[in-house]
């Protein structure tokens, strides 16, 4: 029987991770990875390979958690690293598009939309949205990055992020509408 | 309902959501981990064979300097006590000859007495006496000859002997520093010395000790110059040994001066006698 050793602080933990003790990693990888699990579901459509994104994120973590100054959250920390390894993923299976074509929308209201949605229905409406739209939307809406930096993350224009948000809260909106349509019995003609 | 607020709800849910990683994922991420070369003992092997090797060569240093300063210290004790030795068989050498040198010269000087008295008488004599002394001086002088030649012969078989204690000297000194003068050479020098000698005596009537001196250095020489050239090597030791003879020559010439000139007082001391 294996007897795993609880450190009292999150620093002290830290500290014994970094200096490659597995139990303190072990009790990280137990704290932090069904969020970071969750971060790199929001990315990565298919739940495996959004948790082999978290692993190889994890193993970031702990290679390179001696480089972690205690000025930010520890979690902030690993949320960015994973948010780049989901990403990297992506790349890697070439499934990022940034479309540019600007379909017109209708002005709908935010109004009749109805809020209280389960996370797993938030999560299909995001993973419904094309794969740009969804990057730029949970990295801005989500994550609270900036354009400036959405853009140099993707190599793109920072205008082009900002059209592939605007694209994306016009698809959420629309679809968000369509179900509440459906749910109030009202048939589209 | 603003999107901003639509936007907030979402990212709460979202934040708030957590899903639990497959059973055994530790189990993977910790092989992975154990695969991974661990950077900080990476550095502390590469610090510690660093410092291994400094140790290393110091350790190699101060060996190496150990035996150098060994060797250098046996190197001088080396030198000091062969010239020790060599300067002292010079002397003992010298003496003897000296002895030796200082018989042979006083015997030959009384021969010499002799035979002009021999000489004086028999002039006055008949021609057959004359013949017949004539025959007697002969003799006498082919024995007095012989006599000198014996003589000389001895003290070119003692010049000679000049090496050997130097040959013993450099065999326990230096292992292999053997000068391989054989018997033979040396017997045949010592003939050719005394034959030309002896045909100098015939030519000159009178040898003096200058022109056997020469003779023999001549005869060192070339008997060493023919051991080297027999051997097909160059001998170090030997072409050491040579120089050294080189060296001592000097020594050697002041001893010989010094013999000549007691020589020369020994026999105008004589001359003044019998007058």
């Amino acid at each position: 029987m294996k007897v795993i050793q609880f450190y009292k602080s999150e620093a002290q933990l830290i500290k014994k991770a970094a200096k490659q003790h597995r139990d303190a990693q072990q009790q990280l990888y137990t704290k932090y990875s069904p969020k970071m699990l969750s971060v790199c579901r929001q990315y990565i459509r298919d739940v495996h390979f959004a948790e082999e994104a978290m692993m190889s994120g994890f193993l970031k973590v702990f290679m390179n958690i001696k480089n972690f100054k205690s000025e930010g959250s520890f979690e902030g920390w690993i949320r960015r690293i994973m948010v780049n390894e989901s990403i990297s993923f992506l790349r890697k299976e070439k499934q990022i598009f940034f479309t540019e074509e600007m379909t017109s929308y209708k002005e709908e209201s935010w109004n009749n939309i109805n809020s209280d949605l389960e996370v797993e229905q938030i999560q299909e409406l995001i993973d419904s949205l094309p794969e740009g739209y969804k990057m730029v939307f949970v990295l801005y809406a989500v994550e609270g990055y900036k354009h400036s930096e959405i853009a140099k993350m993707f190599e793109i224009s920072e205008s082009t992020s900002k059209s592939q948000l605007f694209k994306a809260r016009k698809m959420l909106q629309q679809k968000l509408n369509k179900q509440n349509k459906i749910s109030n019995g009202a048939i589209e003609i | 309902m603003a999107p901003l607020k639509f936007e907030e709800k979402i990212k709460e849910k979202l934040e708030q959501r957590a899903i639990e990683p497959t059973v055994g994922s530790w189990k993977r991420l910790e092989a992975q981990l154990d695969k991974q070369p661990h950077a900080r003992k990476g550095y502390k092997t590469i610090w510690y064979s660093i410092a291994a090797v400094f140790v290393g060569i110091m350790i190699l240093a101060f060996m190496f300097r150990g035996q150098n300063s060994v060797s250098g210290n046996k190197d001088t004790q080396f030198v000091d006590v062969t010239n020790e030795i060599q300067e002292k068989d010079n002397l003992e050498i010298v003496l003897e000859n000296d002895t030796q040198e200082q018989e042979v010269k006083e015997k030959h000087q009384d021969r010499l007495v002799d035979k002009t008295k021999k000489d004086i008488i028999l002039r006055s004599n008949t021609k057959k006496d004359i013949v017949v002394h004539n025959n007697d001086p002969i003799s006498e002088d082919d024995t007095s000859k012989n006599q000198i030649n014996t003589s000389i012969a001895a003290k070119v078989k003692d010049t000679f002997k000049f090496s050997p204690p130097k040959q013993e000297i450099a065999k326990t000194i230096v292992k292999e520093g053997e000068l391989p003068i054989s018997a033979d050479i040396v017997e045949d020098k010592v003939a050719s010395v005394v034959a030309q000698i002896q045909e100098l005596k015939n030519n000159n009537e009178e040898v003096t000790e200058e022109e056997i001196d020469v003779l023999l250095r001549n005869a060192q020489r070339e008997i060493t110059s023919q051991e080297i050239f027999k051997s097909n090597t160059v001998n170090a030791s030997a072409l050491l040994q040579e120089v050294e003879n080189e060296v001592d020559e000097t020594f050697k010439q002041r001893v010989f001066e010094a013999l000549k000139t007691s020589f020369q007082k020994v026999k105008t001391a004589v001359a003044e006698r019998e007058n």
